[in-house]
C-alpha cells in the first residue's frame, strides 16, 4: 500500500477512534441518558446491557488507537520491548473486554437476526485473530503475525467505516433498518478482503523480489550452470 | 423602588399581550412545546458520528383521537403519531413516534414496544417509565 495512501487511512481511524470516544463520554454522564441507550429502551437485565456498553466503549477507546500505533514500524524498529508490551495490554483487552462485551451487545443490535450474526462475527474474528497474533509472535512468525494483527485492526476499525456509512446512506434516506446492516457488514466483510489483498499483495511482491536475487553467476569459461 | 418596578416589568413582559410565550391553546401546539421543540434542540447537539438513527430533517404531529379518552384515573388524554422527513428526497415516515398527551395538565408520554415513557425520556433526561394507567383507556384494555 502507497505511504501516502496508509498515512490518510491511518490519520483518518485516528481521527474516527478520537471523535467516537469524545462522543462515548455522555455514557458516562450522570445527568443524561446517552441516545444510543435510549433507542435501545427498554431491555431486558437493563443494567447488565448498560455496564457491557460502558466496558466495551472504554476498550474500544484504547484498543483502536493502541492497534494503529501499533502498526507503526517505527515504533517496532526504535522500541521493539514497548511494541510488545503495548500489544500483550491491547490483546488482553481485546480477549477479556472488548470481545466477550461485543458478543453480549450483539444479542441486542438492530437489524434482528442479521444485526446479531453481523456484529458477533466482527467480534469472534476480532478476538481469534488477536489470539493468532499473539501465538505466532511467541512463535517468531511475523508475517503471519502482521497478517492476524491487521485483521484484528481491520475489525477494529468497523466502528469508523460504519459510522460514516450511516451518516452517507441516511442522505438518500435508505431505510434505517437496511441502512444499518449495510453499514454493519459492508466494513465487516470488506475490511477483511482489503487485508487479504494487501497482504497477498505484498507476498507477491517480496516473492518476485526473492526471485529477481537470483542472477546467473559467471562460470569459468566452458562451463555453465 | 428600582426593585419593584423591575419585577413588575418583568411580570407584564410574561403576559402574552406584552410579548411574553403564549400558553399551548391547542394539543398540537402542546405536542410541539412538550415534544418537537425539545427533541429538535437536542438533535442539534448530540453527536452525529454515532450508530444512532440520524435525526430527521423534519418532524410532524397528528392527532389521532377526535374525542379525548379517560385512563383508569379519570384523566383525559388523546393520543397522536410523529411522522419524520428524511433525506434529499424528503422521504415521509410515517408514525414513527406513538403516545398520548394530557391536554389539560401538558403531560405527555411516549410508546416503546409496550411501555410508556414521559417525554423527557427521548432527550435523554429520566429513564424511568411512566405509570401503568397512563395512555391506557380501562374500556380499551378490557377489550384487548
Amino acid at each position: 500500500m502507497g505511504r501516502a495512501v496508509r498515512f490518510v487511512l491511518f490519520a483518518s481511524l485516528f481521527c474516527g477512534a478520537a471523535t467516537i470516544a469524545y462522543a462515548s463520554l455522555v455514557y458516562f454522564a450522570d445527568d443524561e441518558v446517552a441516545p444510543f441507550i435510549v433507542e435501545k429502551l427498554p431491555l431486558p437485565l437493563e443494567n447488565v446491557w448498560i455496564f457491557a456498553l460502558k466496558l466495551h466503549v472504554v476498550a474500544a477507546a484504547f484498543c483502536l488507537p493502541a492497534c494503529l500505533i501499533l502498526q507503526w514500524k517505527g515504533l517496532l524498529r526504535l522500541a521493539p520491548r514497548v511494541h510488545r508490551w503495548l500489544g500483550r495490554v491491547t490483546g488482553t483487552a481485546i480477549v477479556f473486554a472488548l470481545g466477550p462485551s461485543g458478543l453480549y451487545l450483539s444479542l441486542f443490535a438492530k437489524g434482528g437476526f442479521l444485526g446479531t450474526v453481523g456484529f458477533a462475527l466482527s467480534g469472534v474474528l476480532t478476538v481469534a485473530c488477536m489470539v493468532q497474533a499473539v501465538r505466532h509472535a511467541r512463535a517468531g512468525r511475523y508475517v503471519a503475525h502482521r497478517r492476524a494483527a491487521l485483521h484484528v485492526l481491520a475489525q477494529l476499525s468497523v466502528a469508523v467505516t460504519s459510522r460514516a456509512m450511516l451518516v452517507a446512506l441516511e442522505v438518500f434516506a435508505v431505510d434505517l433498518e437496511l441502512a444499518y446492516l449495510i453499514a454493519l457488514w459492508v466494513p465487516v466483510v470488506g475490511s477483511a478482503l482489503v487485508v487479504e489483498l494487501v497482504v497477498t499483495r505484498q507476498r507477491g511482491r517480496h516473492e518476485n523480489i526473492g526471485l529477481r536475487s537470483l542472477r546467473p553467476v559467471p562460470v569459468a569459461s566452458g562451463l555453465r550452470r | 423602588m428600582k426593585t419593584l418596578v423591575f419585577v413588575l416589568s418583568v411580570l407584564f413582559l410574561s403576559l402574552p399581550a406584552f410579548g411574553g410565550e403564549p400558553a399551548p391553546t391547542t394539543t398540537g401546539q402542546v405536542i410541539e412545546r412538550a415534544l418537537l421543540q425539545p427533541l429538535a434542540a437536542h438533535d442539534d447537539h448530540r453527536s452525529r458520528f454515532a450508530r444512532v438513527v440520524q435525526p430527521p430533517t423534519q418532524r410532524t404531529a397528528r392527532v389521532l383521537d377526535t374525542q379525548p379518552k379517560k385512563d383508569s384515573q379519570g384523566g383525559a388524554f388523546v393520543t397522536f403519531a410523529v411522522d419524520e422527513v428524511r433525506g434529499r428526497a424528503k422521504v415521509v415516515t410515517k408514525d414513527v413516534l406513538t403516545g398520548c398527551v394530557y391536554p389539560a395538565t401538558g403531560e405527555l408520554f411516549v410508546k416503546r414496544g409496550d411501555v410508556y415513557y414521559p417525554a423527557a425520556f427521548l432527550v435523554g433526561k429520566t429513564k424511568d417509565k411512566a405509570p401503568s394507567h397512563v395512555c391506557t383507556s380501562p374500556t380499551l384494555a378490557l377489550t384487548l
